[in-house]
């Protein structure tokens, strides 16, 4: 396990939009430098719960903390730069930017003592240049998304959260719209991660959940109803009718 | 809109230079006149363009800030206070006005039209404030008969401060286009198409945004200083909305180009206004008016983008 991974400890979340509860009285708990599944049909709030630890949202009651640092009371921005690293669902790239601006931008937006360890701009872009090669996006290097297909971005947005050695690291189903290539990919970068932080996956992905057979969170109606392994998650789930 | 690749840009705005610095030398000097005002409002659009193109704010009040930066150096120097403190003065009130208004307005509550519209009317309030504040500013008239700077108690000649003119806002030019080559640059474009993701990497969305909308009023309060020992006056037709919608032509009509692009598109409009505005006005005005027509048809998705870009 890396020093920089901090355990996440989630108390008694509630987040809501107007009368709707999305997340009520959540815990959760990760140890330091643990790997997780969190699984749950649509609507059961795992995106919602990814927002409000990064302070997308705004929780209504409980608090969220990494380490020994309270994140509820920081603005995302913070969160983000001391904390979190993050993927989204649907990626989040500029049609104007080579693919190696976004990773060098992504190394150059850490805490300053991290930002230094990744050297200068010319050794920044010998990192990302690595970093997308084994995303097998090397020759994207400087190119913009434009010439990348929905597969190629959708490894490039899990290659920028990536990029940093941040404590926490949240991503948000990184599987969807990968072939079966990509997916090889990206399992084998993850595995390869898997220690340096504390890692969420969110992911609907059955193949890629059981081949990377983390142990499971299963999200349903705002809570967590069961921690273990996917097997557990799969029986609880049929027994309760309820399909993910 | 197609545009220009970059080092056409850059070989046209470095041929502008030499070609100013040559009428400099050879040149009468009304055309003195003419040309560094055109520059100054090349300068101008191209800070306006580190806010629209860069940062995606769309502003419909940036005369304001040059117009400041106009009546701070004519009242510095109506007062004997010294150019160089009605630079400051105005580069300082510009500024702070322009992060006044970027807390206010560049929030998740006000949508971007809101934003564009309070600097509006902001400008427009100023420009009855300069009306109504007669003993300051002149009222109607303006701050006429504004001369050159002095430099050791000895006024510049119009050649030397033409080649100063030229120098600082060739510099200026230079070192925006430097800053908007750096990480901070991509980083601006990163926060205008993808907050989100800017956030998540640990940047504040809103800061980066008033700071850009800050450097856009410091640069433009400048513009205005350099403009008023050339013409002469300061008047609050310079905060009007017509120069506020004008710049925005010229900003759109260089979109997809940066800065670069701005700086063209505004110096060279400007030239053909002054060639061709004195004896043609009405021509002209048509000319303006069917450009912007195309521009609200045709400018490129970068620049209406501003106009409907997430806030912070």
């Amino acid at each position: 396990m890396s020093d920089s991974a901090k355990a996440l400890e989630i108390r008694n979340l509630s987040v809501g939009f107007g009368h709707t509860a999305v997340l009520r009285h959540l815990d959760l708990n990760v140890n330091a430098g643990e790997s997780r599944f969190i699984l749950g049909p649509n609507g059961a709030g795992k995106s919602t719960l990814f927002n409000a630890i990064t302070g997308l949202v705004k929780s209504q009651s409980g608090s969220i903390k990494v380490g020994t640092s309270r994140l509820d009371r920081q603005p995302p921005h913070i969160r983000a730069r001391k904390h979190i690293g993050r993927s989204f669902q649907i990626p989040q790239l500029s049609e104007e930017l080579t693919a190696g601006e976004h990773v060098i931008l992504s190394l150059a937006s850490q805490a300053p003592s991290e930002a230094r360890a990744a050297g200068g701009s010319q050794e920044r872009r010998t990192k990302a240049a690595s970093l997308l090669e084994a995303f097998e996006l090397g020759k994207f290097l400087d190119l913009t998304p434009a010439a990348m297909s929905h597969a190629q971005r959708k490894l490039l947005e899990i290659a920028i959260a990536t990029s940093r050695r941040m404590p926490v690291l949240l991503l948000d189903e990184p599987a969807s719209g990968l072939g079966a290539d990509e997916k090889i990919v990206l399992s084998k970068n993850l595995a390869g991660r898997f220690g340096m932080s504390t890692t969420l996956i969110i992911e609907h992905d059955l193949e890629f959940i059981k081949a990377l057979a983390l142990p499971v969170f299963f999200l349903h109606e705002g809570k967590i109803q069961l921690e273990g392994s996917f097997g557990d998650v799969e029986r609880y789930a049929k027994r309760v009718n309820v399909y993910f | 809109m197609k545009t220009w690749p970059e080092s056409i840009r850059i070989t046209a705005v470095v041929a502008l230079v030499v070609a100013a610095a040559a009428v400099g030398i050879v040149g009468p000097d009304y055309l003195k006149v003419v040309v560094v005002s055109a520059l100054t409002f090349g300068l101008f659009a191209a800070s306006v363009a580190i806010s629209i193109d860069y940062a995606g704010v769309l502003s419909l009040g940036t005369a304001a800030y040059f117009a400041i930066g106009a009546y701070a150096t004519a009242l510095a120097q109506r007062n004997g206070w010294g150019y160089g403190s009605g630079v400051l003065a105005g580069s300082v009130t510009a500024g702070g006005l322009a992060a006044g208004l970027g807390a206010a307005g560049l929030t998740s509550r006000r949508t971007p039209i809101q934003y564009a519209l309070l600097t509006l009317v902001v400008s427009l309030t100023l420009q009855q404030l300069a009306i109504s504040s007669y003993d300051v500013t002149g009222g109607s008239n303006g701050l006429p008969g504004i001369t050159a700077p002095s430099v050791f108690g000895t006024k510049l000649s119009l050649e030397a401060e033409y080649f100063v003119a030229i120098a600082v806002i060739f510099a200026t030019f230079c070192g925006l286009y430097a800053l908007m080559r750096t990480s901070f640059g991509k980083l601006l474009i990163l926060s205008r198409d993808v907050p989100e993701r800017t956030e998540a990497l640990g940047h504040n969305v809103k800061s980066l945004k008033i700071f850009a909308t800050g450097l856009n009023a410091i640069v433009a309060a400048l513009c205005g200083s350099i403009f008023v020992t050339f013409n002469g006056i300061a008047y609050p037709g310079m905060f009007a909305a017509l120069p506020n919608l004008l710049v925005i032509v010229w900003v759109a009509v260089g979109s997809g180009g940066g800065i670069s692009g701005a700086f063209l598109s505004a110096t060279i409009l400007n030239l053909i206004e002054f060639e061709l505005g004195s004896e043609y006005t009405d021509v002209y005005r048509l000319f303006i008016g069917g450009l912007l027509i195309y521009i609200v048809s045709a400018a490129t998705p970068r620049f209406w983008r501003a106009a409907t870009a997430k806030e912070g």
